[in-house]
């Protein structure tokens, strides 16, 4: 049918001298231009809600390697620092200990990352044992 | 016949580079420029309920992913697509085993013809205006997207059509519907 042909300019979107020819002789599409216009009309009219949410609290800093390694590096300066007390000995290894392998995750809300730093014991104490026999 | 929209003060680069930047004062001027459009958005697609959590959550959104943001696609349609993919994840963990055309089953057309009052009721604008949104919100998932990323993100159908992935024509033929469904709602209530 001829009519069907004429999607986007009964939607409104483009106006066509085909198109304005055959509304001159097609009543059924001049009404369906009409109405579909006072349905877009409508619909600005109706729209009107506002958001009240305000602009949420956002992190200075966004997903990234920077942030994200310099948030592993401080976590495991942190963690060398309390492993490695003055005048405190390891604790020594246990069988259970040995081959475990220490799971530490990290939250890095509000980057919105999570990072695994999976390191086995034996390496850790390595480095401190170097640490120790340094000072 | 697209529609523009322009922000309200200064350039989009300038929003863009701010935005990039990390300065506040561009992601306030995002909201305010973009709020209301992409809260009404939201709210359409994912019902009043969440909408206000899910409109923040896409400044959250934009705040993280700014840097993958590329100047060739127009800064609106990325936004409305940040948009719509936080609204379809939605759905889906309100349904999580529901398709969207179940969901669409749901919120069909006709039932909402159902719920008409007996014609010849005095309808004032208002009224006409609640029906309209009803009407709206009750359209097929496809439909309803469309219309509402012509009709308030202003976005062409060319970049409907790419946002959505489906040909031209049928970001088109689903406007179509869309108007056709919503002036059968508007005459079921004897508004039109």
């Amino acid at each position: 049918m001829e009519c069907n042909r004429f999607v986007e300019e009964k939607i409104g979107e483009s106006e066509t001298p085909e198109f304005r020819d055959h509304l001159a002789g097609c009543t059924g599409c001049a009404r369906d231009v009409e109405e579909l216009r006072e349905v877009r009309t409508l619909y600005r009219a109706a729209s009107t809600e506002k958001y009240r949410g305000g602009v949420p609290r956002l992190s200075r800093f966004r997903a990234g390697w920077v942030p994200m390694a310099a948030a592993a590096a401080v976590l495991m300066l942190v963690f060398g620092l309390i492993l490695g007390q003055p005048g405190e000995k390891p604790p020594a290894k246990t069988e259970t200990e040995t081959g475990t392998s220490m799971f530490v995750r990290v939250h890095l809300e509000p980057w919105g990352s999570d990072a695994r730093l999976t390191r086995g014991f034996d390496e850790v104490w390595k480095q401190l044992e170097h640490l120790e026999a340094k000072r | 016949m697209a529609m523009t929209s322009v922000p309200e003060h200064g350039s989009m680069d300038e929003l863009i580079r701010g935005l990039k930047a990390g300065r506040p004062e561009a992601f306030e001027r995002l909201v305010r420029d973009f709020g209301d459009r992409i809260y009404r958005y939201v709210k359409r697609l994912a019902g009043e309920q969440s909408a206000e959590d899910l409109t923040q959550e896409v400044f959250i959104r934009v705040h993280r992913s700014i840097d993958a943001y590329r100047p060739e696609g127009r800064f609106e349609s990325w936004l409305f697509t940040i948009a719509s993919n936080l609204c379809i994840d939605h759905a889906r963990r309100r349904k999580p085993e529901v398709s969207l055309s179940e969901l669409d089953e749901e919120f069909a057309p006709e039932r909402f013809a159902a719920d008409a009052p007996e014609p010849g009721d005095q309808a004032e604008e208002g009224e006409r205006h609640r029906a309209l949104l009803k009407a709206v919100e009750r359209l097929p998932f496809e439909q309803k997207q469309v219309f509402l990323l012509r009709q308030e993100a202003g976005l062409t159908f060319q970049e409907i059509a790419e946002m959505t992935k489906c040909p031209l024509n049928t970001a088109l033929g689903r406007m179509h519907y869309a108007m056709e469904a919503l002036r059968k709602s508007l005459k079921a209530y004897g508004m039109q």
